[in-house]
């Protein structure tokens, strides 16, 4: 009995060893790279197909949250598949360059294209797409010149009037991370403090379930992201089309810093085994023509100034960003989940 | 030492869970061709006893011989298949899924069909082969189980409370067909009873065991002297046997 | 002493040792992770004390009692009307009140909300009829609750209805006999029997809701599986992630232990088992009292089945021009192969246990069948984790020793998700297999073996065809499993395989709920499919036993 499973054992073993290393030789030949990746976008689909298209490298997907991709690649070590991390935010690109486990790239196209603060100093990760963070409020029961900054959100007239998600994302922990970056710790937790006085529920629910809120009247204004905006007004679902329309977007700080911006962003791995290739998908990606599309079918503001953006986002006019570095986002993110926490941000404004 | 000892058991001790002892320095020898019933309350180790024997439990000290070779002691256990032993379970265990056929030829190595029928004869059961067990009664199960077990032609036949679940009319015409069988193939036999009145109708001797130690054991011939003894009334009362009504069945 | 040892190495056989091997085997996430305990707790511990333990625990013990009740309430209740009563619809009834575990928990959870949310679906007719009303609260715990219970109250149905239906109509007969009325027999009689088969299916509902992680994070509540994700992912503190499900399975032994002391020694194999009732036994039904039955069984598919399901359609057709392609259908395709593999190694290693551990005669070695076991109270994340280290150490042992570079098997294949899913979901299947195989009874399996037959012998010709029907619902409850699993298949899938439940959730996370129905509709059909398929083979099996009684 123990003969006939040490060999069974030995030919399963010897079949899957002979399976994978077919594989392999044939990943050597072909041309390909492959990506791990945060994003969920059908958007990039289409751009990954056009990239394989055009230049005959195949791209394998790997799609995680940022977190467990970036667990994935510290596991993975020397022996990793991914040549390319892509997330939606850049505290974790940061955190993934102070783990060592991005390389710098050395490309003209990258650098010429990216302006200095959506990247990192030493050429460890670039951003691709903008996304700001901005006050969205009812058109019906609030008037644009109420609105000033972040921190006016604080002032007692918005008691019970604020929507907002949980801390647990990402969106919210860069936003109060550039607050801290501007203005102190001490007064970002104020801030924050304040913000939860006049929530007008628990946070739940994602951005699109904020927005729903103010057309429900359970608030007036949400922090949201502006892409999710465009969703909404391209929806199928008649009941998230009335939700956008009942709204008006407010960029805040245009008098000072300008408004808290995030990326989606890029960067080669440390142990890449397809180095080339990746820099040549990454220039592909900021290149003008898929830049557009990333701003006209996912409503993201595009890094490359020679791109033009799609006909809605001109309708949300210009506005000024916040050039905070982005590195410091990353940086500061966890002592913003730290104050979150400490000013019971989840339990909503009953709980202080 | 009897020469042409079936059974010989020596010291043979068994608990479960390290605590409660189950049976304790069991000493018996049994000679070829006989028939031995034991009797005792619930929990006095009968059962144990036979899945000793049978190899279905492991003892922790002690010695079991099986026609003059060891098949259990402190080195090793020999395995329940390869004892040869015929072994009836009290609730029968026949393979629901198998028919009464199937259930016999289970055992059986070579010329099946011709010692299926043979055996279903012996235990006059002919005709049902397609049966499957859920469609027999009580008394035709115990027959079945009883084919099935002599399959193998066993050296030593253990049967738990075979005649329990059957009237009194049925318990009698099998019990003298069982001492039949066990004759006629000069095998032995050891079951385990609650009535007196079948270990004195077809057994040669018997055991009276109480808390995993034997009490008395005698043949069958001198029961009416233990009678005076204290315990095995004891054993009787909580049998609820009638002792006098026994008496009286033996004298006849 | 020397005896002892003797005893021992007498004792010891080749399965003492492929027990140990399996059980080591399958537990070795496991034990990595405790390894990581003996480094103390992490710099965030202090923290989450502070300000999230005590809510942790609270949350989850709230909602632990909450869908204990629910689901017991409504899944013994529509067992025993399923069980006991003739009425018009009763098969369809018999099998609609399975499907709701077709659909994962995060998928209700976000149906329920289009239905009831602001500009909710049914909120929208409820309007158009007359009521002023803008919405049903039900992103907080009881929200959680509601959603949880009726998306996992089939485990507890499939467990006493299986327990009611094999209850012999002997006992029931006699109840009958000694003048007690229906709700007498359910109260004294069937109601014990099937207490064990309940627990045990109420332990499930019990596992399901601490490892939620999709519902409880969009309602915004926190528990012991949101705070590991977030401590491990926000606070960067993967060893206080370590300790926090150390607590939850402190959490799960406690549950287990209550659950045993309720249930005491108890096991009530009930004897001739074969004369189960039939169709005629039930009690036919007319008028008000045909209404009643017609509501237990309709409320719970109408909460856990109809509701939900008609938001998905309502969806699919908003959004089918776009998701439902060619590419879809592969995915199908792709889960469906995944979770048919996954499937057959946990049933051959549910056996292998329970078998190899009965055929060795060391009782200590059952420990390993505990250990291997333990996979379905640990979170998806925190196996992944475990997974990815050994995985790791086992790859630099390969490159160190032999200098082969075997890492492309692991991150280029299925093998180590594959191997996540047999040690996470093999209780699945083990337990009821043991518990059956318990059923069918030592004495048959030992009638063989005085019958010259070997372990193997009667492994196949006795021992797993009695097993069959249980073998067939414990698979394809696992198969389910697998299927709709989350977390695991996230952290551990190679790039070149998707299944039909990362690519509902890929939408749902991101805010594209809407996108996500198809998926979510093609995952719920292929688990009607494999369901229909079983009560096919337990239909066929029926049937041949009534024409053996016949």
């Amino acid at each position: 009995m123990l003969k006939y499973s040490i060999l069974l054992l030995f030919t399963v073993s010897l079949m899957f060893s002979c399976k994978n290393s077919k594989e392999k030789t044939e990943q050597v030949q072909k041309q390909e790279i492959t990506l791990y990746t945060h994003r969920h976008y059908d958007s990039d689909k289409v751009i990954f197909e056009k990239f394989e298209q055009e230049t005959g490298i195949k791209i394998n997907v790997v799609k995680a949250s940022a977190d467990e991709l970036i667990q994935k690649l510290e596991s993975e070590g020397e022996q990793t598949p991914a040549d390319l991390l892509l997330t939606v935010d850049a505290g974790r690109l940061v955190r993934a360059k102070n783990k060592g486990l991005l390389q710098s790239v050395d490309s003209k196209v990258l650098d010429s294209t990216i302006p200095s603060y959506l990247k990192d100093q030493e050429n460890k990760w670039f951003g691709l797409t903008k996304r700001a963070r901005i006050i969205a409020y009812s058109k019906e029961r609030v008037k644009p010149e109420e609105l000033t900054t972040y921190e006016a959100l604080t002032e007692s007239k918005w008691e019970n009037k604020i929507l907002i998600r949980a801390s647990s994302n990402i969106y919210n922990q860069s936003l109060l991370a550039s607050i801290i970056a501007n203005n102190g710790k001490a007064e970002a937790k104020t801030w924050a403090e304040g913000l939860v006085t006049n929530f007008a529920r628990v946070p739940k629910g994602n951005d699109r379930d904020q927005i729903k809120a103010i057309l429900a009247g359970e608030g007036d204004l949400a922090v949201v992201n502006t892409y999710y905006i465009g969703k909404l007004l391209n929806s199928k679902d008649p009941v998230e089309v009335n939700a956008a329309n009942a709204v008006g977007l407010f960029f805040p700080n245009q008098n000072d810093r300008g408004t808290h911006i995030n990326i989606s962003g890029i960067g080669v791995t440390k142990h890449a085994p397809n180095k080339a290739n990746a820099i040549k998908f990454m220039e592909y990606l900021v290149s003008k023509e898929v830049q557009e599309i990333f701003a006209k079918t996912n409503y993201e503001y595009p890094v490359n100034a020679s791109a033009s953006t799609s006909e809605l986002l001109r309708s949300w006019g210009d506005f000024k960003e916040d050039h905070l570095s982005l590195t410091k986002l990353g940086e500061l993110n966890k002592a913003a989940v730290i104050t979150f926490d400490e000013v019971a941000w989840d339990k909503g404004p009953n709980a202080q | 030492m009897v020469m042409n000892s079936i059974l010989e058991i020596s010291k043979l001790s068994k608990s479960y869970d390290g605590k409660v002892k189950v049976l304790s320095d069991f000493n018996y020898n049994m000679e070829c061709g006989k028939i031995c019933a034991i009797v005792g309350e619930s929990g006095s180790g009968k059962s144990t006893l036979l899945r000793l024997i049978a190899g279905l439990e492991r003892p922790e000290e002690g010695e079991i011989k099986i026609a003059q070779s060891i098949v259990s002691d402190n080195i090793k256990i020999v395995k329940p298949q390869l004892r040869n032993i015929g072994f009836v379970f009290q609730d029968f265990a026949l393979f629901p899924h198998l028919t009464v056929e199937q259930n016999i030829a289970y055992g059986i190595k070579d010329n099946k069909s011709k010692m299926i029928n043979n055996l279903l004869k012996l235990v006059k059961m002919e005709g049902y082969n397609k049966s499957y067990p859920s469609q027999l009664s009580g008394g035709q199960e115990q027959r079945v189980a009883l084919a099935r077990t002599l399959a193998i032609e066993p050296k030593l036949l253990l049967l738990d409370e075979p005649f329990s679940s059957l009237d009194i009319g049925l318990r009698s015409e099998l019990r003298k067909e069982i001492k039949g069988i066990v004759n006629t193939l000069n095998t032995s036999m050891i079951f385990i009873t609650h009535d007196l009145s079948d270990a004195i109708d077809i057994a040669d001797e018997i055991i009276f065991l109480r808390n995993g130690k034997i009490v008395q054991h005698s043949p069958i011939s001198e029961l009416s002297k233990s009678t005076e003894n204290e315990e095995i009334a004891n054993i009787m009362s909580e049998l609820k046997a009638n002792m006098e009504g026994v008496l009286k069945l033996f004298q006849k | 002493m020397l005896n002892k040892l003797n005893r021992i190495r007498r004792d010891f056989n080749q399965w003492s040792l492929f027990t140990a091997a399996i059980g080591f085997f399958v537990a070795i996430p496991i034990l990595t992770i405790t390894v990581y305990l003996f480094d103390g707790v992490g710099n965030m511990w202090e923290h989450i004390v502070n300000y999230f333990l005590l809510q942790y625990i609270q949350n989850s013990i709230v909602l632990l009692i909450g869908t204990g009740i629910l689901t017991t309430l409504v899944g013994t209740s529509s067992a025993w009307v399923i069980s006991n009563y003739n009425f018009p619809l009763r098969s369809v009834f018999k099998w609609l009140l399975f499907l709701p575990m077709a659909i994962p928990s995060y998928i209700v959870a976000y149906a329920y909300v289009g239905l009831l949310g602001n500009g909710g679906t049914l909120i929208g007719c409820l309007q158009t009829i007359g009521f002023s009303i803008q919405k049903i609260e039900l992103m907080n715990i009881y929200g959680l609750i509601w959603v949880l219970s009726f998306s996992l109250f089939p485990y507890v149905y499939a467990s006493s209805l299986a327990m009611f239906s094999s209850i012999p109509r002997s006992i029931r007969e006699s109840s009958d006999l000694l003048g007690a009325s229906n709700w007498r027999y359910l109260k004294s009689v069937a109601f014990p029997l099937a207490s064990p088969a309940i627990i045990s299916g109420l332990f499930l509902v019990f596992m399901e809701v601490l490892n939620d992680y999709g519902a409880a994070k969009y309602y915004g509540i926190n528990t012991f599986t949101t705070g590991i994700f977030r401590t491990w992912t926000m606070l960067e503190d993967l060893q206080s992630a370590v300790y926090l499900s150390a607590l939850l399975i402190v959490m799960v032994v406690i549950i287990n232990g209550l659950l045993k002391w309720q249930r005491g020694n108890k096991s009530y194999a009930v004897k001739g088992s074969t004369d189960q009732l039939k169709s005629t036994d039930r009690i036919d039904l007319k008028g008000s009292k045909r209404l009643l039955v017609w509501m237990i069984v309709g409320i719970p598919i109408l909460f856990g089945l109809l509701l939900p399901l008609g938001q998905l359609f309502y969806w699919a057709t908003l959004t089918y021009q776009k998701t439902l392609n060619i590419e879809l259908l592969q995915i199908a395709g792709q889960s469906f192969a995944i979770a048919l593999v996954t499937t057959g190694i946990i049933i051959l290693t549910s056996l292998a246990l329970i078998y190899f551990s009965r055929w060795n005669h060391l009782k200590s070695l059952h420990f390993f069948k505990k250990i291997a076991t333990i996979g379905y109270v640990i979170p998806g994340a925190i196996i992944g984790i475990g997974v990815i280290r050994s995985s790791q150490s086992f790859i630099t042992f390969f490159d160190d020793v032999f200098s082969m570079e075997i890492g492309f098997i692991f991150y280029s294949s299925s093998v180590v998700l594959i191997y996540a899913y047999v040690f996470r979901f093999l209780a699945v299947v083990f337990h009821p297999l043991e518990a059956n195989s318990l059923k069918v009874g030592k004495n048959i399996s030992e009638a063989s073996y005085l019958l010259h037959a070997g372990k193997i012998k009667t492994l196949f010709n006795i021992e797993l065809p009695l097993l069959r029907t249980a073998l067939l619902t414990s698979g394809i409850l696992v198969f389910i499993d697998v299927l709709k699993e989350l977390p695991l298949t996230l952290i551990l899938k190679p790039y070149n395989v998707q299944t039909l439940a990362v690519k509902a959730y890929e939408y749902a996370n991101d805010e594209r709920v809407a996108e996500a129905a198809i998926p979510a509709l093609m995952l719920i059909f292929t688990i009607t499919i494999s369901m229909a398929f079983v009560s096919y083979l337990q239909k066929r099996d029926q049937i041949k036993r009534d024409q053996i009684k016949r």
